[in-house]
């Protein structure tokens, strides 16, 4: 029977669901500023060729081109940063939506790359062909991948990997994050236990599972419920 | 006439390079680092007047880095710079021997002014050491 998300009977608590969204918003301020100060320095780049031009009359088009396109280049990546932020904060409207699993993994993908790189580690997302569609909680799903990439992230040496995908699998979509576990950072209990009562929220499972080369991969079985395959 | 040199270590390598050239262009010569090994290795083996760091960096943080830094050369004038301050940072950084801690994106004039001053700090500690040794040199000798 279909079990229908009560935020009032939520296993996840409101302060730990806050943290995560805390800790998504900080990083992508943190983007953001970059962007800024990088803008910021260009244009002063700019006034400081002005300057040059003002006293020798003469001015080198090339450098202020240049300067451009880095400036374009910069508005593009704060755009992006602001639209996956938007995405994100929306993703608490509703308690469940049909949601299509190639951009949400996307977007997490996307909003996680800032903790991974701090740890020297790479996340690469496989993008499905087809689109896959399920009814669920956006917000719960993104907090139940990203708790898996932060364990993955917390557990494996620095430069290592760790790689996204989902696929079909009978009545549900796997979400599969892979990476290595560390043999002496493996206990993660708290972590695991907060993935698991976020797939029973999400009427779904977690499980850990080894791959043909021995990767650790962190499974979240999604129900498909109402779910389509496009 | 000497320059001072400095050593800006940010991830960003965009940021670092358009501001090592407006740093360039008011006199300043300028190495860069991508990451705290590099700066460490950079510190090591250079005289900085001033090193400027970020916070937030891969692998090694702007507070790790910093402490390192000045494990090995502890008349480093270190400044912090950082997206978002808060005050535990700062004081952390200060604790450490952090001169100063400024938000980014800064003002480029008060980012060479706080140079400024860690460069003349610096040399006025290099002078006192000088005096320091020259006084135990002259002691040991009896003069």
């Amino acid at each position: 029977m279909e079990k229908i998300m009560d935020q009032n009977n939520s296993k996840i608590a409101n302060e730990e669901s806050l943290t995560f969204f805390g800790r998504i918003t900080a990083g992508v301020s943190h983007e953001v500023n970059n962007v800024n100060a990088i803008i910021r320095e260009l244009a002063g780049l700019m006034e400081d060729l002005l300057y040059g031009a003002e006293q020798t009359g003469q001015i080198n088009t090339e450098k202020f081109k240049e300067i451009v396109v880095k400036i374009l280049e910069q508005t593009k990546r704060g755009e992006k940063n602001i639209k996956r932020l938007n995405r994100f904060s929306h993703s608490v409207d509703d308690p469940r939506k049909l949601v299509n699993l190639n951009d949400l993994i996307n977007d997490i993908s996307d909003l996680s790359r800032r903790f991974a790189r701090l740890k020297h580690v790479s996340l690469v997302s496989d993008q499905a062909d087809n689109t896959c569609e399920v009814h669920t909680s956006p917000f719960l799903l993104q907090y139940a991948i990203f708790t898996c990439i932060d364990l993955l992230i917390n557990s494996s040496d620095e430069y290592g990997t760790i790689a996204l995908s989902f696929s079909e699998n009978g009545d549900h979509f796997d979400v599969r994050i892979s990476g290595e576990i560390k043999k002496e950072n493996e206990q993660n209990p708290e972590r695991e236990d907060l993935v698991r009562r976020l797939m029973n929220e999400l009427n779904g499972r977690y499980i850990q599972e080894k791959d043909d080369e021995e990767n650790d991969v962190l499974v979240l079985k999604l129900p498909k419920e109402n779910g389509n395959l496009h | 006439m000497a320059y001072q040199r400095v050593l800006l270590v940010d991830d960003e390598v965009e940021f670092i390079e358009t501001l090592s050239q407006r740093m360039e262009a008011r006199g300043l010569k300028v190495d860069t680092a991508t990451n705290g090994s590099e700066a460490i290795k950079l510190a090591g083996e250079n005289y900085y007047d001033a090193i400027i760091l970020d916070l937030n960096m891969p692998g090694l943080d702007g507070i790790e880095t910093l402490k390192k830094i000045r494990d090995q050369s502890p008349d480093s004038q270190i400044i912090l710079l950082t997206g978002y301050a808060t005050v535990e940072k700062s004081v952390e950084a200060v604790k450490h021997g952090a001169v100063d801690f400024l938000e980014k994106p800064a003002d480029l004039n008060k980012l060479m002014s706080i140079i400024q001053e860690a460069s003349d700090k610096k040399m006025m500690l290099f002078e006192k050491r000088a005096e320091d040794d020259i006084k135990k040199i002259m002691k040991s000798k009896g003069w």
